[in-house]
């Protein structure tokens, strides 16, 4: 074996290679650690009122940063992680899984360090560099580091795979918030809220986390197939008989209707997310209290994180075409239904409805990349990933303001605020036909764009195998 | 007592003994914080439906 030599040499493809005494049941646990470390960014909320009270401690003093001014940490590290997922996907797939990892690594908990610094100085610009610009870097090179990756090793069910790992940014939260409060808990003084300590503290718990899936993660050896496997010798509907590059991709009507589908999908899905809390309290008044409301958002937190793996894990028999279209229609009656279950003032019914719309909105993320992979193959798949979740960047804008905007108005209108959501939701459910027409549409890709094969950047190790 | 097993099959039953560790190793490291998060998560919610 002729590996290079070197401090960081071990982060090198070719040093990544799988040995034959590796299975393959390793790699889902190596991309779950870095999942859950990075979806601890849903539940940055929990920082919301310690950091509005990072002076006056036990209550917001006029010095103090409003809730207005910290929501942006948030809004800044989702927009990066888009870009960055974008920007970095093409490297990701020269460089392998275990080098983008590391980095993903640390800049994330970097990320952290550096906002510790900022809250401690009381200084909002070095808190937003910390976890918005380098956290962020870290959200979107992390989301998309393990995903290239399991596709090679579970050819015969991406699907599962992949959503079995963004399961775990769906679950990243419920760790995430428990434990920056037990942290929080622990750390505060009568002269300190104790933010900084714990944003330190979690830089250093998930690095830690991080890297056991930079040491654990493996690329399969070149021609590397699983035992039982036989590959489809008849050309599948919808599925390329040969990849497409990266770029080559944005030339295809079919990476922007998947583009579109992703966006009208998250948005869908968001609009609840962002507004769970006030929604359930305001439509059932009286019967829903802050700490009820807490609940519902965590359960839907949970069915965002099992409709990933279900979902994901169902598209492999059914197909993706077939698997969006169920997230569409179904989300759609859902949504329409929603308004009534509240006027019914049946908490269960709005409770169920709410919890399945979530699962399909996790569902939709975990179920892209395998959707990805048939459309446009394996080799840059993560790169096209990457590229693609700018969409949820943009949901991530729209979908929360659109919920604002659309409540007020019909507030301002004269509506009770319990029926302040309904048109919300029947914009919803009409973006989520739109998606049908878009999934509808999507046909198979046109050999014009298959990539020659010089134009395919293959890895080494696989280059001097063929 | 003197080990009667071929070397290679020792070699061979070693080698899955260690394989099945880091497996439960592995799945252990990423189950039981996501257990705890769920957990904690589904105590909160079936006070939803009490």
């Amino acid at each position: 074996m002729n590996a290079k030599k070197g401090w960081f040499s071990f982060l090198d493809r070719e040093n990544t290679v799988a040995g034959p005494d590796y299975r393959r049941a390793l790699v889902p646990p190596a991309a779950l650690s870095i999942h859950l470390a990075i979806g601890q960014a849903y539940s940055l909320s929990v920082f919301n009122l310690p950091m509005s009270r990072l002076i006056g401690v036990t209550k917001s003093s006029p010095e103090d940063w409003p809730l207005t001014t910290t929501v942006w940490i948030f809004n800044v590290a989702f927009a990066v992680l888009g870009v960055s997922a974008a920007l970095f996907g093409k490297w990701l797939e020269r460089v392998g899984p275990r080098r983008a990892m590391f980095v993903a690594a640390l800049c994330f908990s970097g990320g952290f360090l550096v906002a510790a610094a900022g809250i401690a100085a009381h200084w909002i610009a070095l808190v937003i560099l910390g976890y918005g610009v380098f956290g962020g870097i870290g959200l979107g090179l992390g989301y998309i580091s393990p995903v290239s990756t399991l596709i090679k090793w579970f050819p015969d069910r991406p699907g599962m795979a992949t959503g079995l790992a963004i399961m775990g940014f769906g679950g990243g939260a419920m760790i995430g918030a428990p434990l920056a409060q037990a942290l929080m808990d622990h750390l505060r003084t009568a002269q300190s809220a104790g933010v900084a300590e714990t944003f330190v503290s979690m830089g250093l718990i998930y690095f830690v986390f991080m890297m056991f899936g930079v040491v654990t993660v493996r690329v399969p050896a070149p021609g590397w197939k699983p035992a039982s496997f036989v590959p489809p010798t008849r050309s599948r509907a919808l599925v390329s008989d040969a990849p497409v590059t990266a770029d080559e991709a944005l030339h295809t009507p079919q990476f922007w209707l998947l583009w579109a589908m992703l966006f009208l999908n998250v948005t869908a899905g968001i609009g609840i997310l962002s507004q769970a809390s006030p929604m359930i309290q305001e439509m059932f008044p009286g019967r829903i209290n802050a700490a009820l409301a807490a609940a519902f958002v965590g359960l839907l937190s949970l069915f965002n994180l099992a409709g990933r793996f279900f979902w994901a894990s169902l598209s492999d028999p059914l197909g993706r075409k077939r698997t969006y279209m169920v997230y569409f229609v179904l989300g759609a009656l859902l949504y329409v239904l929603l308004p009534a279950t509240g006027r019914q003032g049946s908490v269960p019914l709005f409770v169920a409805c709410a919890a399945i719309i979530l699962s399909m909105y996790g569902g939709g993320f975990a179920t892209i990349p395998a959707y990805l992979r048939d459309m446009f193959g394996v080799p840059q798949v993560g790169a096209i990933h990457g590229r693609i979740l700018t969409a949820w960047s943009a949901a991530a804008l729209v979908g929360p303001t659109l919920v604002t905007y659309v409540r007020k108005a019909q507030l301002n209108h004269g509506v009770p605020s319990a029926e302040a959501y309904s048109v919300s939701m029947y914009i919803m459910a009409a973006l989520l036909a739109l998606g049908f027409v878009c999934d509808i549409a999507v046909r198979s890709v046109d050999p014009r764009h298959y990539a020659k094969a010089e134009a395919i950047d293959r890895p080494k190790t696989a280059a001097a195998a063929s | 007592m003197a080990n009667t097993k071929p070397e290679g099959e020792t070699v061979r039953a070693r080698g899955a003994g260690s394989n099945l560790l880091r497996f439960l190793a592995a799945w252990a490291f990423v189950a039981l914080p996501l257990g705890w998060g769920v957990f904690t998560t589904l105590r909160k919610a079936v006070q939803l439906f009490q």
